[in-house]
């Protein structure tokens, strides 16, 4: 279980009796589950976000991509070997995007 | 619920009876707000500040990419905007990030403390400032910290901050932030963060669930933040 989606649960569990009482959960959207698979190993997303549609999912999942990149590339590596499962809300891959198809890569100068 | 905020005053000052009572007196009403409330949005004329009992609301900013930035997290016991007392006008939105109870202050009772009781007007200038050195310490974390050492600072200060209203038991406290919102506030997406938090959990130094954080091993995550409480001011002197 992601430590964050236990987070909502406690959230509304603090409701009745509340320090931060309880948010309510918006319909509007369906929720996927962005689940991160990379060099330090597989962190699952328990909480989800709303995302109108699944291009939107699939933007989404490239920002995070680039934002977890450039602090690894800040330290000096870059592994591109990872991905992001986007999943519905009842577990099932609704896609999956490669860390490679969120940067655009040059190796060598052009001749 | 007024006593965090006179409990947030007396960390770093006397209050005397007199002025606690100006402090009640200046409350015109009470308001509750749900989760995700924009209440005040940047650049609308304000009369009254806000003064947050209970729950959690931030500063923040958007930009028309759709990014937002949370700037600063404020706590029960915390004015969210005494400075639009001098601003008359913000150049942030306030939001809820969990159901909020709040005080209202008009403009015109803080004129009358600062006419009628100067220790008292001294003490909110000092609340003032101290906004303006979390402000700068985030700035030091979105500049220059890695994003591991940027939430490990966070829950540091917030440790402080709710520890000193009484909202924190021993090294635990409650923190209704979604993975998204937590990332608004360090200046990464929400993945990013989600794996951010799962380093200094299998590092050992902090747990994140059920809402509630708990600090596991708080001298090394004050370490790895190189979090210092100066910027917090706790010393209670004479202001």
């Amino acid at each position: 279980m992601s430590v964050l989606k236990e987070g909502r649960h406690e959230a509304l569990a603090l409701g009745k009796t509340g320090t931060f009482p309880a948010r309510p959960p918006s319909a509007s959207m369906p929720r996927l589950y962005f689940h991160l698979y990379n060099r330090v190993g597989y962190v699952p997303d328990d909480e989800g976000q709303e995302v109108p549609d699944l291009d939107a999912a699939r933007r989404r999942a490239i920002e995070n991509i680039r934002s977890i990149l450039s602090a690894e590339v800040a330290e000096g590596s870059l592994d591109l070997r990872g991905y992001i499962e986007i999943a519905d809300a009842g577990g099932a891959v609704v896609t999956t995007v490669r860390f490679a198809e969120a940067v655009e890569l040059c190796l060598e100068a052009d001749e | 619920m007024i006593e965090r905020h006179i409990a947030k005053l007396r960390a770093r000052d006397e209050i005397s009876e007199e002025e606690e009572q100006a402090i009640r007196d200046a409350v015109s009403e009470y308001r509750d707000y749900p989760a995700d409330k924009v209440f005040i949005r940047a650049g609308e004329e304000l009369h009254e500040s806000t003064l947050l009992l209970d729950g959690l609301l931030c500063r923040q900013k958007d930009l028309s990419d759709g990014q937002r930035q949370i700037t600063e997290l404020h706590v029960g016991g915390d004015f969210a905007d005494l400075h639009s007392f001098t601003l008359k006008r913000l150049d942030h939105d306030l939001m809820t990030l969990t159901p909020c109870r709040v005080a209202i202050v008009p403009h015109e009772s803080l004129k009358q403390i600062t006419q009628q009781f100067p220790h008292l007007t001294r003490v909110y200038w000092f609340m003032t400032n101290l906004d303006a050195a979390i402000h700068r310490e985030w700035e030091v974390s979105l500049g220059r910290r890695s994003a591991v050492a940027r939430l490990a600072h966070l829950f540091c200060e917030l440790h402080v901050r709710l520890g000193i209203v009484g909202l924190a038991e021993g090294d635990s406290y409650p923190l209704g932030l979604t993975q998204v919102e937590l990332a608004e506030c360090l200046g990464i997406t929400s993945v990013h963060a989600n794996r951010t938090l799962q380093q200094l959990r299998s590092d050992g130094l902090v747990e994140f669930r059920s809402g509630r954080v708990t600090l596991l091993n708080l001298e090394a995550l004050r370490e790895l933040a190189e979090f210092d409480p100066g910027y917090l001011y706790l010393e209670r002197r004479s202001r």
